[in-house]
């Protein structure tokens, strides 16, 4: 969240509750609830963000809910709630806080669940002491009642065989968290380890489960806060590694290059430049790679080796599955070799990105010919000459397939 | 709205409820007997006959009765357990097309999902007759450590009985819903189901509302019928040292045998001595001979003792898995037949130091818990929420043949977990996605659910690329499995929904035989 988005005049101000609100209400976290005791309409905005026993972003948050929510009144501001603000930190579910837009009520299950379901999923990536409505500091006997009273709510069986259209897989995802959240936090090991990493558990996002993306993982592993001096050492390595890269590069040794490069993002993760040159590097191994190749593969088509020629042109199309150069002559490799359906899709996969080379299209008509497709083996040499009129080739075979034809008729 | 039937498919005998009313009860057969034996026989003159029909004729048509097809199904032909059931069974089993084993009786080959599901169509015929309506909705349950191939297996069946199956559970949770109904006050409770063929143990909390599972273990090959066996084998030595006699090449003096120690193992269960007559069981050039024996609940506890006592080890490790100690113990529920055993009462209260719960029928107590699921599944009016565990852990074969385990067992399903994973090549460009589940750390140990490749990884040193897999399972249990290429974005999945062994076409080719069958019956 942008904590500029609150603007000056509004943190000097101080939030007093609003007429009739009954805080027993709510369902706040201890540290929520903490902080809206201390709303007294005397405590301005900004000290609350110091006081308020959480990240200034956090008691933002909370404090712009709550506004949302008429729980509390800023006096004499300006204001207006801030657009796209649907996490509710009370959790009540107050209607205009999710997209009433996906309440549907035809399905069997009750509107106000649907809300509920909707905004416990808006809430998935809050952290999984939230998730639960439990405090991050809530023992293990509270971790277990919230979790199976949550269980009782949101497991899929409760509408087993139900319509309740998207709020099937809606359910099974909010379960699963809820599941995931119990499981770590009942844990201690996997709970001091949660504590441990403060980043880490805010970045868990919806959907995915306990395995982090590789970017969270090499945060994960590297220190947060490292010393200036150490991180200058860091950078100058990583140059020299970077250095070597280009060397080996220039050199024709993409292997080598390639590694170097890694270790120099190792050392550097931030440097774009490091990045730019590896995706660099690739892909002239990849294109080596694929040119050496297809050279192979075309040297045993030449000594009639149709099956190592295919071989070679099917490891190519791994790197490069959309070659068609590389489809082409692997096309007319299957086709020598019998394997027409596969010869059919080589040579359409060709012509599906460059339908304009006249090669292609007589590739595809040789196809059609030996599957006795006449008619569309005809009308693709046709196309092939009118992008290439010198195609003598298909020329011949046009004339060929005409003549057969007129035969064939005559004799019918 | 029709109602929906609990049923509890054993080993040996199977078990219909309803909800009425709020009530689960117990639906008895026309007989009278709210128990059937889960046994299907093809007789003599080609009659199929099922329940307390095919019992009665077991023993002089023991190579046309099926019985215990329950420790077959989902099972490798090649699996110990199947090769074991070979050389315990009188009935023969061979090697179906996709390496399932089938049994054949009467010169015909049912596959063991047919079986069951010939079974299961008794049960709801038997609820259909007592509610005078037609019944399509079931709840079923399987011992708890089924794995996928299993359970599915038992969907088929219920499929193939033409019941449209809500929900597979399992047996000690549903014994639980039934102790837990009705019952307000937060308790930690252990069900203890020894049956027929199957041993389970699970540890469930109870409270408001919410009954959850906190660990399941167990044994699938486990339970009375070994006692049986250890009683006839008992009486097989003491003939042949009494008359010389080798009973076990004949498989109607066997079948007769198996009949009369499992009457006895009964019989002992309330007295010290049973008598076990056996006349014209064999005969030699002397004439024939009889089989006259006393057997005393010394000997056979003496027999069983092992048995018994080795299921403790399950009970530890379940003890484990959900953090509890005997003290956290409040109720000990005992469930299955077996359990009627005073060695196991003893053995069970010296373990746990308290007696175990009286309030239960331990034959009836699974199929009202099943029936009590099905009526909150489709029920408003929220009863109790069942938070189920999966009983084996999934994960993928990885480099080295081992087992990477991704959801632990014993985790709150539905579940999604995810790691990230890498290649063991330089400029490896595939990799392939071994679903497994099982608990050995060796690939080879567990049972294969599926595999998938996931292509197009852009080649780079060993170790670097990162391919995320993620396992996803949903309420109803089904598993999925997808991997992802992190760099590039590009995804492959796997729903785990085809590892029965029959396909749909099979299951219906199958329902139209029985149908037509049904048909013939009638004329």
């Amino acid at each position: 969240m942008d904590l500029g988005a609150v603007c000056e005049e509004d943190l000097g101000r101080s939030p007093c509750l609003a007429a009739g609100c009954d805080a027993t209400s709510l369902r706040l976290s201890p540290t929520e609830g903490y902080l809206f005791s201390r709303i007294d309409g005397q405590t301005p905005w900004r000290l609350l963000r110091e006081m308020g026993g959480m990240a200034a972003d956090d008691v933002d948050l909370c404090i712009e809910t709550w506004l949302a929510d008429d729980l509390i009144k800023l006096a004499g501001s300006a204001r207006k709630p801030r657009a796209g603000l649907k996490r509710s930190r009370t959790g009540v579910v107050i209607p205009g806080r999710i997209d009433e837009g996906e309440i549907d009520e035809s399905l069997e299950i009750d509107v106000e669940m649907q809300r509920r379901i909707l905004d416990l999923q808006s809430r998935l990536d809050a952290g999984y002491a939230e998730i639960l409505g439990v405090s991050p500091d809530a023992d293990g006997k509270a971790i277990k009642q919230a979790y199976r009273a949550l269980s009782r709510d949101f497991h899929p069986d409760r509408y087993f065989r139900k319509q309740i259209g998207g709020y099937e897989a809606r359910l099974e995802t909010v379960f699963k968290k809820v599941l995931e959240a119990y499981e770590l936090l009942s844990d201690p090991k996997s709970r001091r380890e949660l504590q441990k990493g403060p980043s880490s558990e805010k970045q868990a996002s919806p959907g995915r489960t306990s395995s982090p993306t590789p970017i969270e993982r090499l945060r994960q592993r590297m220190p947060f806060r490292i010393s200036k001096s150490i991180r200058n050492e860091r950078r100058a390595r990583a140059r020299a590694f970077y250095e070597s890269a280009r060397t080996w590069a220039e050199k024709g040794h993409p292997l080598e290059a390639a590694s170097s490069i890694r270790l120099a993002i190792a050392f550097d993760p931030a440097e774009e430049l490091y990045k730019t040159t590896f995706a660099e590097i690739q892909a002239g191994f990849s294109d080596g790679k694929v040119a050496d190749l297809l050279q192979a593969s075309r040297e045993w088509v030449k000594v009639d080796q149709m099956e190592q020629g295919l071989k070679q042109c099917e490891e190519a199309l791994l790197y490069r599955p959309h070659d068609p150069d590389l489809n082409e002559t692997a096309a007319r490799c299957a086709l020598v070799l019998g394997e027409q359906s596969a010869a059919f899709e080589y040579a359409e996969r060709a012509l599906e990105h460059s339908p304009d080379v006249g090669r292609y299209h007589r590739t595809l008509a040789r196809v059609l010919e030996e599957s006795g497709d006449k008619k569309h083996a005809i009308c693709e040499l046709q196309r092939a000459l009118e992008l290439d009129g010198r195609d003598g080739v298909a020329r011949e075979m046009l004339e060929n397939l005409k003549l057969r034809r007129v035969v064939n008729g005559g004799s019918e | 709205m029709s109602r929906v039937i609990g049923i509890d498919l054993g080993t040996t005998n199977s078990c219909v409820a309803v909800v009425d009313n709020g009530q689960p009860a117990v639906i008895p057969n026309t007989g009278g007997y709210k128990t059937t034996p889960s046994m299907f026989a093809i007789s003599q003159d080609g009659k199929r006959l099922v329940g307390h029909l095919a019992k009665r004729q077991a023993i002089t048509n023991s190579k046309g009765t099926v019985f215990a097809a329950k420790r077959l199904i989902g099972r490798r032909f090649d699996s110990a357990e199947v090769q074991k059931s070979i050389d315990l069974c009188p009935y023969e089993i061979v090697r179906g097309p996709n390496d399932d084993p089938r049994t054949k009786i009467g010169g015909k080959t049912f596959t063991c999902p047919e079986i069951s599901g010939i079974i299961l169509r008794e049960m709801k015929r038997v609820a259909e007759e007592y509610l005078g309506e037609p019944v399509q909705e079931a709840v079923i349950t399987v011992p708890a450590h089924f794995n996928d191939t299993q359970r599915q297996c038992t969907q088929d069946a219920g499929k193939i009985a033409g019941l449209d199956v809500l929900r597979i559970i399992n047996e000690p949770t549903a014994a639980a819903m039934a102790y837990g109904l009705g019952r307000r006050e937060d308790e930690t409770i252990i069900v203890y189901d020894l049956g027929g063929g199957t041993f389970d143990v699970s540890i469930l909390e109870l409270s408001e509302g919410v009954i959850e599972v906190l660990a399941t273990s167990g044994h699938t090959f486990l339970g009375g019928e070994d006692l049986d066996r250890r009683v006839v084998s008992h009486l097989v030595e003491w003939f042949q040292q009494d008359q010389g006699i080798d009973l076990r090449t004949d498989t109607m003096a066997l079948q007769r045998l198996k009949d009369a120690a499992e009457k006895a193992k009964c019989d002992l269960s309330l007295r010290d001595t049973t008598e076990i007559n056996l006349p014209f069981i064999a005969s030699d050039a002397e004439g024939p001979k009889h089989l006259n024996y006393t057997l005393t609940r010394e000997t056979l506890e003496e027999r069983v003792d092992d048995i018994i006592q080795g299921t403790l080890k399950s009970v530890q490790q379940c003890m484990e898995d959900a953090d509890v100690k005997v003290e956290d113990i409040d109720q000990v529920i005992l469930v299955g037949g077996q359990t009627r055993m005073p060695l196991v009462q003893r053995v069970v209260t010296d373990f746990f130091g308290q007696r175990p719960h009286k309030g239960v029928n331990p034959d009836e107590v699974v199929a009202l818990g099943s029936a009590i699921q099905g009526s909150n599944l489709i029920d408003d009016s929220q009863g109790q929420l069942l938070l189920d565990v999966t009983p084996l852990s999934l994960g993928i074969g990885t480099y080295g043949g081992h087992f990477a385990r991704l959801i632990e067992r014993n985790t709150t399903v539905p579940v999604a977990k995810s790691h990230v994973f890498t290649t063991t090549r330089d400029n490896q460009s595939a990799v392939k996605i071994r679903v497994l589940q099982g608990e050995s750390g060796t690939a080879l140990e567990n049972d294969l659910l599926g595999e998938f490749v996931l292509q197009g990884i852009r080649p780079a040193p060993k170790g670097e690329p990162e391919v995320e897999v993620t396992f996803d399972i949903d309420a109803n249990g089904i598993v999925s499995a997808s991997a992802r290429d992190l760099a590039t974005g590009q995804e492959q999945s796997l729903t785990v929904n085809t590892t029965g062994t029959l396909s749909e076409e099979e299951i219906s080719q199958i329902i139209e035989d029985h149908d037509l069958y049904e048909v013939t019956l009638k004329e």
